[in-house]
C-alpha cells in the first residue's frame, strides 16, 4: 500500500491488559475502505452468532479511511462498531473529532478493543506506546468533566473519545463523546464501550499520515477549500448549518412532531435556525479539516441550566423541541445539554420521551407509573424523566432500553407509535408524506438513522408519492455513496449534501492518497458489497429475515396527518411493499430481504454462504 | 402569485411576495427576481433550487418551462439536507 492507509491494525485486549499491531490485509483495504467496511468485515469474520452485545466477547471497533485526516474537506471522522445492544445487529456510527485524526497519526488505521478491564480504565496510546490506564478517577464523571481532565493530563490536542454515566450505566442508546457535544454510535456503542469498563480512550500521534503522492493531495485539498468557500449558500450555510432545516421541513409537513404524528408545528419559528441565530448562538464549532463548521453553540438564557452553553443542530432540536411539543428554545437546549453531558444520543432520547407522552395521552400509562405527568411542551417535566432515563433510575430505566422494549413492555398496542426501525428510534423527517424517505428509513443497515437515509429532499424536488422502481434505485445509489463510500472512506458527506461540493473529488483524493484508481462505478460496488454484508450480519443474528424488519411503525400507514398544507396523507401498505420489493430486487436479495447466493458471489463475499447457510436456506 | 422563500433566498427577498403576472412560465416569473436571487434558484438551464407549485414539485412539471398562473403558489426552497442540485446533474450522468 502507497499510502492512505497506515496499513497497520491495533488489537487491545482489556481482559488481558496486552495489545498487538497487526497488519491490514492489503485485499480488505481495497475492497471495503474503511470505517464501516472495516467494521463490518471484523465482526462477521471473529464475532461467533449470539454474542452478548454487552458482555466481553463484543468488539469495539474504531476505525478510520483511507481519507481520514488527509488535506481534504471534512475529513476528520472516525466511525464506532460494535454489535449493538440496543437493536442487536450491525451497529455504528461516526464521530467528528480529533481522535480520527490522531489515530492515523500514530500509525493505525482502526483499533479492535475486545475484552473487559477488571476496572474502570483509560487506553491511552501515543504512537506505538500502548497502555491501560487506571481510570477509577474518571468514573462517574460526566462527558465534560471527563474531557477537561483528560484534557488537562494528555493535552488540548489529545484525541479523546469518552463515555458519561449513562455509557457506564448500560443505557441502550449511549453514545462515545468527544469535545463536549461530538456524539457517535447511536445504536448503544457507548454502552458497549461501558461494558468493557473502558471509561475513555486517549490518542496522540506524531507520524505522517503515508501518502502516495502527498503534494497532489495538497493542491487538491486548497483547491476544494476554496471551491467550498466560493459555493452559493456557504454563509448561510455557516451562520445556520442544520438548523435551518427546521423551518424547511416544516414548510414540507415533515418536521417531527407530537410523536410524529404531525409534521408541522406551530411555533416552529420559536426553535429554528433563525431563533438560534437572533437569541442563542454564541459560537460555532467544527471537526478537524473542516471550513464549513456545522456546529452551532447555543446558550441557554433560562432555566435550571441558565448560562450553560451546548451545541446542537437540527436532529437535536427537532426532537427535543417540536416531537415533545416544545417551542420554547431554551427547553431544547436543556435536554440536549442533559444528553450530551450524560452520553446519551439525543434522537433516541427525544423518541422515548415522545413515546412515553403518548401512552399516556392515550391512557396507557398513569401519571402512577410514570412518576410524573407527561404533556406536550412541558419542558420541566420532561427535563426530570430525562435525568431519570439517563441514570436509569425508575420508570426512567424503561426508556432507557429503548422505544422497542418500552413498547413491547406497556403492550397495549403501543408498538404501534413507538417509532423504531430494528430498534433504533427514528431521527427527526415525518414520513406519512414521504414513502421514499420512510423506505430509506425502513432499509438504513444500523436501523432508522438519516446518515444512510437522506432522500426526502430528492423526493420533494422530483415529486412526492411517487411510487416506482426508479425511485428504489435512486435510494440504493444515494444509499451507496452516503452509507457507503462516505461511511468508509471515512470522511463527512455534508460539504457535498449541504454547498453542493463536486462528487467528483474524492476518486480524485483517493488516487491521490492510495494511488489507486477508482472510479465511482467501483465505489457503488464496493458500497453494495458493504451494504449486503451488514444484511448477512443481521440475518445470522436474527436467525432469518422478515420484511416487517425493514418497515417502519404502523402510525405512519394507520393514522393521517391531520394538520398543514399535506393534512390526510399517509403511507400506503401496498405501495411500500412495492418499493420494498423493487429495493431488495435491485439489492440482488430475495423477497425475504435475504441476499442471494449469486448476489454474495458477485459482490466478492462468497466466503459468507457456507456460514449463513447455517442458520437460514440461501435462494440462488 | 404568492411567492414563498425559505433559506437564503428568504434573506434577501423577506418571507413572502406577491407578484402581478397572469400566465407565465416559472422562467418567466423567475425573471422579475433581482439577479442576485435569481442566481441561487437557477442558472438559466435548470433549477438549482427545489420549486414548489402549489406543493407540487416543478420539476416534474416542466421545471423552468412550467406554466404557473395568477392564482399559483409558490415555495422556493434550498436543497437542505439531501444532497445540492449537483447531485442530480451527476446522477443523471450515470444513467
Amino acid at each position: 500500500m502507497r499510502g492512505g492507509w497506515t496499513g497497520k491494525l491495533l488489537r487491545v485486549d482489556l481482559s488481558k491488559g496486552k495489545s498487538v499491531v497487526q497488519d491490514l490485509d492489503p485485499k480488505v483495504a481495497v475492497d471495503f475502505l474503511g470505517g464501516r467496511g472495516f467494521a463490518v468485515k471484523t465482526l462477521w469474520d471473529e464475532l461467533p452468532r449470539g454474542t452478548d452485545p454487552l458482555s466481553p466477547e463484543n468488539l469495539l471497533i474504531l476505525a478510520t479511511g483511507p481519507l481520514t485526516g488527509i488535506s481534504m474537506p471534512s475529513s476528520g471522522k472516525l466511525v464506532v462498531a460494535a454489535k449493538s445492544p440496543l437493536t442487536g445487529g450491525y451497529g455504528d456510527g461516526n464521530i467528528g473529532t480529533r481522535a480520527s485524526v490522531q489515530l492515523k497519526k500514530a500509525g493505525y488505521d482502526a483499533v479492535i478493543i475486545s475484552g473487559k478491564a477488571e476496572k474502570p480504565s483509560i487506553l491511552s496510546i501515543e504512537n506505538d506506546k500502548v497502555e491501560i490506564k487506571d481510570g477509577r478517577d474518571l468514573w462517574g464523571l460526566d462527558t465534560y468533566k471527563a474531557q477537561e481532565e483528560l484534557e488537562r493530563q494528555y493535552g488540548k490536542n489529545s484525541g479523546i473519545l469518552v463515555i458519561g454515566p449513562s455509557g457506564e450505566k448500560l443505557v441502550k442508546f449511549a453514545v462515545i463523546t468527544s469535545e463536549k457535544g461530538r456524539a457517535g454510535g447511536r445504536p448503544g456503542i457507548g454502552a458497549v464501550m461501558g461494558s468493557k469498563n473502558l471509561k475513555a480512550v486517549v490518542i496522540r500521534g506524531s507520524k505522517e499520515i503515508p501518502l502516495a503522492d502527498p503534494k497532489e493531495v495538497a493542491k487538491l485539498g486548497a483547491e476544494s477549500f476554496k471551491d467550498i468557500k466560493s459555493k452559493d449558500n456557504y454563509d448561510f450555510w455557516v451562520r445556520q448549518g442544520t438548523m435551518a432545516t427546521v423551518e424547511w421541513a416544516n414548510a414540507n409537513a415533515a418536521l417531527p412532531t407530537y410523536n410524529m404524528s404531525e409534521g408541522v408545528f406551530d411555533g416552529y419559528d420559536k426553535v429554528g435556525g433563525n431563533a438560534m441565530e437572533k437569541i442563542y448562538k454564541i459560537g460555532q464549532k467544527g471537526c478537524p479539516n473542516c471550513n464549513m463548521p456545522c456546529g452551532n453553540i447555543n446558550e441557554i438564557k433560562e432555566g435550571p441550566y441558565k448560562g450553560r452553553d451546548t451545541e446542537v443542530d437540527y436532529e437535536n432540536i427537532a426532537m427535543l423541541g417540536p416531537n415533545l411539543g416544545i417551542d420554547n428554545m431554551n427547553w431544547a437546549l436543556t435536554l440536549n445539554l442533559i444528553a450530551d453531558e450524560a452520553g446519551v444520543d439525543t434522537i433516541s432520547l427525544g423518541s422515548v420521551l415522545a413515546f412515553a407522552t403518548e401512552a399516556m395521552k392515550r391512557g396507557l400509562i398513569s401519571e402512577g407509573d410514570a412518576g410524573l405527568k407527561l404533556d406536550w411542551g412541558n419542558g420541566q417535566a420532561y427535563v426530570e424523566l430525562a435525568k431519570k432515563i439517563v441514570n436509569k433510575e425508575g420508570f426512567g430505566s424503561i426508556l432507557a432500553e429503548g422505544v422497542a422494549y418500552a413498547s413491547q413492555k406497556i403492550g397495549k398496542g403501543s408498538e404501534k407509535f413507538a417509532m423504531h426501525v430494528k430498534g433504533l428510534e427514528i431521527s427527526a423527517y415525518d414520513c406519512h408524506a414521504y414513502i421514499g424517505m420512510a423506505l430509506a428509513y425502513g432499509t438504513s443497515p444500523i436501523g432508522a438513522h438519516h446518515k444512510d437515509a437522506w432522500f426526502i429532499s430528492y423526493e420533494i424536488r422530483e415529486g412526492r408519492g411517487v411510487v416506482s422502481e426508479e425511485r428504489a434505485k435512486k435510494l440504493i445509489w444515494m444509499q451507496n455513496v452516503r452509507g457507503g463510500f462516505f461511511e468508509s472512506a471515512a470522511a463527512c458527506r455534508l460539504p457535498w449534501v449541504e454547498v453542493g461540493y463536486d462528487l467528483e473529488w474524492y476518486p480524485k483524493f483517493l488516487k491521490a492518497a492510495t494511488g489507486l484508481d477508482y472510479s465511482w462505478d467501483d465505489l457503488q460496488i464496493i458500497a453494495n458489497r458493504i451494504y449486503t454484508l451488514m444484511r448477512a450480519f443481521w440475518v445470522r443474528e436474527k436467525g432469518g429475515w422478515s420484511r416487517s424488519l425493514d418497515t417502519p411503525p404502523a402510525k405512519w400507514f394507520e393514522e393521517p396527518q391531520t394538520k398543514g398544507p399535506l393534512a390526510g396523507s399517509k403511507l400506503n401498505r401496498d405501495d411500500y411493499e412495492k418499493m420494498l420489493t423493487w429495493y431488495y430486487e435491485n439489492r440482488g436479495w430475495d423477497q425475504n430481504g435475504i441476499p442471494r447466493k449469486s448476489t454474495l458471489r458477485r459482490l466478492g463475499l462468497d466466503w459468507v454462504i457456507p456460514e449463513l447457510e447455517r442458520v437460514v436456506s440461501l435462494n440462488e | 402569485m404568492r411567492i414563498r422563500f425559505l433559506g437564503k433566498p428568504k434573506e434577501i427577498m423577506g418571507g413572502v411576495i406577491e407578484l402581478n403576472l397572469g400566465r407565465a412560465t416559472l422562467r418567466e416569473v423567475l425573471e422579475r427576481l433581482p439577479e442576485d436571487v435569481r442566481k441561487l434558484i437557477t442558472d438559466g438551464e435548470k433549477l438549482k433550487m427545489i420549486v414548489l407549485i402549489n406543493g407540487v414539485s416543478a420539476e416534474s412539471k416542466g421545471g423552468l418551462d412550467a406554466p404557473v398562473s395568477q392564482d399559483d403558489e409558490l415555495t422556493i426552497m434550498p436543497e437542505i439536507s439531501g444532497g445540492s442540485s449537483h447531485y442530480f446533474w451527476f446522477s443523471g450522468q450515470r444513467e
